[in-house]
């Protein structure tokens, strides 16, 4: 499908399809050069063409058909590829980028999203951005307030009740990311198994840095029934599971980032 | 004037559709024996991946009484995916009375343009003075 051109609503509000999804980046710092938001979107795409495995000539393309080594590979490469590592330790093997059934193939794209937005809004705060959001494709970071709030407040998607939302989240820093089963179908499997988990509908974690929170909210998702368990262990991220007997299991500090 | 938008009829960035709205929120602040009927604010067309959204808030009382969602599609595929992310987040807004809401995680491009389109709307209404 073709994507549609660049939404623009202001010269520091913009929404562009990139990595198969719309990415959104509002600033409300009059003050901050609109080249920083363009500068962003630059990054974005620089981080599909090297990391995407739709792309033949991508790093990860060509890792994955031998013809580049890790070594010889980007040094970002090199970084999002340790921390992928790190996660599949952490999460007992539930975060795992290893493709089920294709030896050898690597699809890191559930850490590349979040942690490509933490370093775009690092490059808006050193830009002198304070007040702004990136919202990529449902996974969020925020930084200050919005206009005319203390606090940004961000919805969750209810998994079925369309008009309403599951909670909603008040950060003025943080990480918000959802993983669940109505998104593009059911995307996520038991790296154990290489089926889909049963008995959740929807997780989404809260914390500091929005890879790691997109990590643990797709590991958790595919923990299934072991997955409340497993979260109460986390330090600086708060969780809010959604099972399928409409059962909402949320960590003490959740609602606010 | 509530009218939704039809595909067959629609248009990309409609926006004139939005002024007679505009207009009426400004006649409201000058005569204010009219605040206890309902005036409907609508919010600006905000496009996304499959179509363009556009929320109108109606306002009775100060309060918000309803919220109405007008969406064209660009694609006959869309129309799978918007006919149930359409009305997301009304019961939040008739319950908060506002759009206190600025993103949505874990949601469909047709939320993330609905919450735009309707911060606008509640803007305009409050421009007007309809709504606090």
């Amino acid at each position: 499908m073709e994507a549609p051109p660049a939404e623009i609503y202001g010269p520091l509000d913009r929404v562009e399809h990139i990595m198969g999804m719309p990415i959104g980046i509002e600033i409300h710092d009059a003050d901050v050069d609109p080249d920083a938001l363009t500068a962003a979107f630059t990054w974005f795409r620089l981080v599909d063409a090297t990391f995407s495995t739709y792309k033949a000539d991508s790093q990860i393309s060509r890792l994955n058909r031998g013809e580049l080594t890790l070594a010889a590979a980007d040094p970002d490469v090199q970084t999002v590829l340790a921390r992928c590592e790190e996660l599949y330790e952490e999460t007992g093997g539930y975060f795992d980028i290893r493709v089920p059934f294709m030896r050898g193939v690597i699809d890191p794209s559930g850490l590349v999203k979040g942690w490509s937005v933490e370093r775009a809004g690092q490059m808006l705060a050193d830009a002198g951005a304070r007040n702004f959001a990136i919202n990529a494709g449902g996974d969020v970071i925020v930084r200050g307030h919005p206009p005319g709030a203390d606090t940004w407040r961000i919805g969750i998607k209810h998994p079925f009740e369309h008009d309403r939302v599951a909670a909603v989240v008040s950060s003025t820093g943080g990480a918000i990311a959802t993983s669940a089963t109505y998104e593009r179908g059911q995307h996520i499997f038991d790296p154990h198994t290489g089926g889909p988990p049963g008995g959740v509908l929807s997780v989404t974690i809260t914390g500091p840095d929005l890879g790691t929170a997109d990590a643990y909210a797709t590991a958790v998702f595919a923990m299934g029934d072991d997955g409340p368990t497993w979260v109460t262990r986390l330090s600086e991220y708060e969780a809010m599971i959604i099972l399928e007997t409409e059962t909402v299991l949320t960590t003490a500090g959740f609602s606010r980032v | 004037m509530d009218d939704f938008m039809t595909p067959t009829t629609f248009k990309r960035r409609a926006l004139p559709l939005t002024f007679a709205a505009a207009a009426a929120g400004t006649a409201l602040t000058t005569t204010p024996t009219l605040a206890a009927s309902s005036t409907t604010y609508k919010g600006t067309t905000v496009d996304d991946r499959w179509g363009t959204v556009q929320v109108s808030v109606v306002v009775k009382k100060k309060k918000i009484t309803n919220v109405k969602t007008a969406y064209a599609v660009h694609t006959p595929r869309s129309q799978f995916i918007t006919t149930d992310a359409l009305p997301q987040l009304k019961q939040e807004v008739l319950q908060a009375q506002s759009a206190n809401i600025q993103l949505v995680s874990g949601a469909t491009d047709v939320s993330q343009a609905y919450v735009r389109s309707l911060q606008s709307a509640v803007k305009k209404a409050i421009k007007a003075r309809a709504l606090k």
